[in-house]
């Protein structure tokens, strides 16, 4: 039982991908290869990643999923090692080893006590130059993932992000579910991972990172081994078209019989890293949805008890990003709720923030900047956001002084750009009956869309 | 911090959370982090009025003379004494205090990182909550953010916010615990903050009503609307009944409904007080400095006589208990618990290791099993959580669509009585050391970990050095070690068993 876990672990949230923020690190090149090392003999143990920059976005129609289920196909054997093998050898070191596939990348990720190195290496080494994609093996992987996408359901939380992102996208290629579609992902062959990793794995995509206890020569060595076996070349990032324009309310209810609570993600597009209006937004949103003491949180559960959670989060790509507003009411509170935030929206979007509320904000976040660069793992995860998203090289050594510089000013005219209340897709898991007519009263509300929680495909 | 690790797959949650996300999330803690322990307080109190066993006996530093030093600057709290200290890593040492009043502070210095976390634990948890008045530990715990006459309502978040420190609070069966994690030369402000609402909170009617909507809202989130939330809270009740670990934490709805500001108050002044309390300080500070800053903010504050009666073990369980649950789940669950071990019982780890071979990962044989051979379940998950009293050893299935739960329960139970009969191959007992190992080196890599680790033992297990013992403990285990425990405590008349079938698929009724 905690407090509430949600708004402390967001503010400028960036999916994950912004949420950590190190120094910038020189990216080392090791046999064509990109290295970002940070040592730190102190940790005992090392971070590995050893990533593709390849991911869902090169799913071709009908085949969602595919990126994912090549990722995870990757622990199920090569030709020197079997899938128990592999597993097994993993175990026997006490490491951890993991798949991974996002929008823009696939590979694993694990961990390993530095007297095992180069077993863990040769580990990765076999996997990234020798995988298999056996058939009985794809069955099985395949039946998890199918698993996997089934038990979604039992989670409102994830079932509320999923469907956001479906429905504020839908046909864009951002829309497409990196894990698929149950009727895609039944339809995958072995042949198509196999495939698929024969054309995208290579050398000049891999990124490898270590923090930790490892020096400069043995995170070469490393990075040298796990590289030796894999295709030279390399593939071109996916274009990707420009975001949609959402005009008016939009109100997605995914339809889940007997809630007494619902899930609300309300948002829309919004910038991406490189845009100027990046840390004035930056600024913005802490003050308005990031911490505890933001104007959402006192709003929302401070004052009314609402929500347990709620946060404002920026999800920030490399083109453009998304603004996801999220919280969790009781089906009688919810529209309620969503009223207020739309309200709350609107007015820091006219009239804006106030200085102490800015202020606020600049300290907050110039404030806590050692915690992002604290661990070894956390300064490697900086260098590598700032290759994946294309972000200054500078972005971690001018963060503090750019925070600092911000005026109210700024802040507002950036949250007046980027802040838009009669813009929004409005996602809902609750039961349907209690608030479908309720929402479908909100002004400005142009669509209302009743969604089964357990039908696959809007 | 009752997350469970797993809930969604162990190997794949990164699809879904976003890998950079699952990088950062570290593996929990060895010795169950997450969950409460509590353990011979008494003993250990009794024994930290004694002689200080080795003052300055294993470190680099005068630990007399500093506390001599600060005592004299600080009569207050005088004679603060040190009670132990211990090496942690190279060139550092825990050091572990106790002042006039009964307040224990541990201090480890740690220059890598300007940062600090500061942490107060609190000996008092779900277990002392009395019949009728369910869940005030945990609410209390939200209304200790509620302000003071010094520090009023959101000025407490708003300045440590401000200052750049994350700040939150936990509630568990054994204990509730605080934490600012700061930066480095702000660090002050924590005790300051924490020393005035240790004695000094106002609270409200209207407080009170709007933070029990708030938890309300957060029991509807974990549990009626969580299947594992529900199945969570079942199996408690399954195996502790009628014990203090069988209510929930969080409370009922109607006892949360019914708690008083004057229930509120009456438990602030019987639990929170300097004699309950220990402090954890981890970073970049200077011991001197800490004691010195603790010893006027919290010296003055008078020792207050804690409840500490401990209930009485649960009656020994002699037949299996099952209870199904329709559940809004996409397929059949099920979560297994055998009423094990308390924290600082020394078969805890070779149960430890137990959970590792069956359940631990993809190589464990439960999994490979219900998983990969025989095609009944989409993801295993075990854990042992060792709390003051009894605690559990626990697994989860998540069953494939259209598979029984009762079909794989089965299939479990005759890998446990095998592992019982047969004992581990010397390859298993070298992999679960090896994983013990790691995973204690991955619970220590922030300030703020350290600190919970700490924390955690100190109030739980009664002392924070048994952190230290815990990989050597389990290097240690037998093969005939792991016979014996699962022999012991793992038998199908300890079992509880909570199903959960698809709503509208299953009974909603227990059975025993």
């Amino acid at each position: 039982m905690t407090r509430g876990w949600w708004t402390v672990l967001v503010g400028w949230g960036v999916g994950m991908a912004m949420a950590g923020t190190g120094m910038a690190q020189e990216v080392q090149r090791v046999d064509g290869v990109r290295l970002i090392h940070v040592p730190d003999p102190d940790t005992g143990i090392v971070a590995a990643q050893v990533l593709f920059e390849v991911g869902s976005l090169r799913d071709p129609a009908g085949k969602e999923g595919l990126a994912h289920l090549t990722a995870r196909m990757l622990l199920r054997g090569t030709k020197t090692r079997s899938y128990q093998e592999i597993v097994d050898e993993v175990a026997d070191l006490g490491a951890e080893l993991d798949a991974t596939a996002q929008k823009e990348v696939i590979g694993l990720y694990g961990d390993f006590m530095p007297r095992f190195q180069d077993r863990y290496a040769a580990i990765l080494a076999d996997i990234l130059a020798n995988s298999t994609f056996p058939e009985r093996e794809f069955e099985q992987e395949r039946a998890l993932v199918l698993e996997d996408l089934l038990n979604v359901r039992n989670d409102d939380a994830d079932l509320a992000r999923h469907f956001f992102s479906r429905f504020l996208y839908r046909d864009h290629p951002l829309g497409r579910p990196t894990m698929g579609y149950l009727d895609t992902v039944k339809a995958l062959r072995a042949s198509d991972c196999r495939e698929f990793y024969r054309e995208h794995a290579r050398r000049g995509n891999l990124i490898v990172v270590l923090a930790g206890a490892v020096d400069e020569a043995g995170a070469r060595r490393f990075a040298r081994t796990v590289a030796r076996g894999v295709r030279a070349g390399r593939v071109e990032r996916a274009a990707l078209p420009g975001p949609p324009v959402v005009e008016g309310l939009h109100v997605l209810i995914v339809d889940k019989p007997e809630r007494t609570q619902t899930q609300v993600v309300m948002g829309h597009p919004s910038l991406g890293w490189s845009d100027p209006d990046l840390f004035p937004v930056l600024v913005g949103n802490t003050a308005f949805g990031g911490t505890f003491t933001s104007r959402l949180m006192r709003e929302i559960r401070e004052k009314r008890g609402w929500s347990y959670g709620v946060s404002s989060q920026v999800t920030g790509g490399r083109e453009f990003g998304t603004l996801a507003i999220r919280f969790f009411p009781a089906s009688k509170d919810a529209v309620a709720a969503i009223r207020l935030a739309l309200d709350l929206v609107r007015a820091v979007a006219r009239e804006g923030l106030a200085d102490e509320e800015v202020a606020f904000a600049r300290n907050h976040l110039s404030n806590q900047f050692p915690f992002r660069l604290e661990t070894a793992r956390k300064r490697a995860d900086e260098a590598l956001a700032n290759l994946l998203y294309g972000r200054p090289a500078d972005f971690i050594r001018t963060y503090v002084s750019r925070v600092r510089g911000q005026t109210r000013e700024a802040v507002n005219r950036a949250m007046s750009r980027w802040y838009h209340p009669d813009g929004m897709v409005i996602v809902v898991v609750g039961t349907a009956s209690d608030l479908e007519a309720d929402l479908r009263a909100l002004p400005g509300v142009r669509e209302v869309v009743v969604h089964p929680f357990d039908r696959d495909r809007l | 911090m009752r997350e469970r690790p797993g809930r969604t797959g162990r190997r794949f949650v990164v699809a879904a959370l976003g890998w950079l996300a699952a990088v950062l999330v570290a593996a929990p803690a060895p010795l169950r982090a997450d969950r409460g322990q509590e353990k011979a307080r008494m003993e250990a109190r009794a024994k930290r009025h004694a002689p200080v066993a080795h003052p300055a006996s294993s470190g680099t530093r005068d630990w007399t003379r500093l506390v001599e030093r600060v005592s004299a600057k600080v009569p207050e709290a005088a004679p603060i004494r040190l009670l132990s200290t211990h090496r942690f890593g190279a060139g550092r040492e825990v050091a572990h205090f106790e002042m006039k009043n009964g307040l224990r502070v541990l201090v480890l210095e740690d220059h890598q990182a300007p940062v600090v976390s500061f942490q107060t634990w609190f000996a008092v948890g779900s277990r002392h909550e009395v019949p009728g008045r369910t869940g005030i530990a945990h609410l209390f715990e939200h209304l200790m953010f509620k302000g003071t006459k010094t520090y009023p309502h959101e000025v407490f978040d708003r300045l440590l916010e401000e200052a750049g420190a994350q700040t939150n609070a936990a509630t568990w069966l054994d204990w509730t615990f605080y934490y600012e994690n700061l930066p480095a030369d702000r660090w002050g402000l924590a005790p300051r903050l924490e020393s005035d609402r240790m004695t000094g909170l106002v609270l409200t009617q209207e407080q009170l009503d709007s933070e029990r909507e708030v938890v309300k809202n957060e029991r509807r989130f974990r549990v009626e609307n969580d299947p594992d939330g529900a199945m969570d809270e079942a199996l408690m009740e399954m195996v502790y009944g009628d014990h203090p670990y069988g209510h929930p934490t969080l409370g009922s709805m109607e006892d949360l409904e019914a708690l008083s500001l004057e229930d509120c108050l009456a438990f602030y002044r019987t639990y929170y007080s300097p004699s309950n309390a220990t402090i954890v300080v981890v970073g970049a500070v200077d011991t001197g400095e800490v004691l010195e800053t603790l010893g006027r903010l919290y010296g003055a504050n008078p020792a207050v006589e804690v409840p500490r009666a401990r209930p009485e073990a649960p009656p020994e369980q002699t037949a299996m208990r099952s209870r199904t649950l329709a559940l809004p789940v996409a397929t059949e669950k099920a979560r297994l618990a055998w009423r094990a071990v308390s924290a600082d019982h020394p078969d805890g780890a070779a149960l430890d290791v137990v959970n590792g071979i069956l359940f631990d990962n993809e190589s464990s044989r439960v999994y490979r099993v219900l998983v990969e051979e025989r095609g009944l379940a989409s993801d295993v998950d075990g854990t042992v959580e060792a709390f003051a009293l009894d605690g559990i050893v626990a697994a989860d299935v998540v069953l494939n669509e259209g598979k029984d739960a009762e079909d794989a329960v089965e299939v479990l139970l005759a890998e446990v009585e095998r592992l019982g009969r047969e004992g581990p191959t010397p390859a298993e007992l070298e992999r679960t050391r090896n994983a013990t190992e790691a995973a204690f080196l991955r619970s220590l890599q922030t300030a703020g970990s350290r600190a919970t680790q700490l924390g955690l033992y100190e109030t739980t297990a009664g002392d924070y050095r048994r952190m230290f013992e815990y990989v050597d403990r389990v290097r240690a285990v037998t093969a005939g070690d792991v016979m014996r425990v699962v022999g012991r405590y793992l038998t199908r008349n300890r079992l509880n068993l909570v199903v959960a079938k698809p709503a509208g698929g299953g009974g909603g009724g227990a059975r025993e």
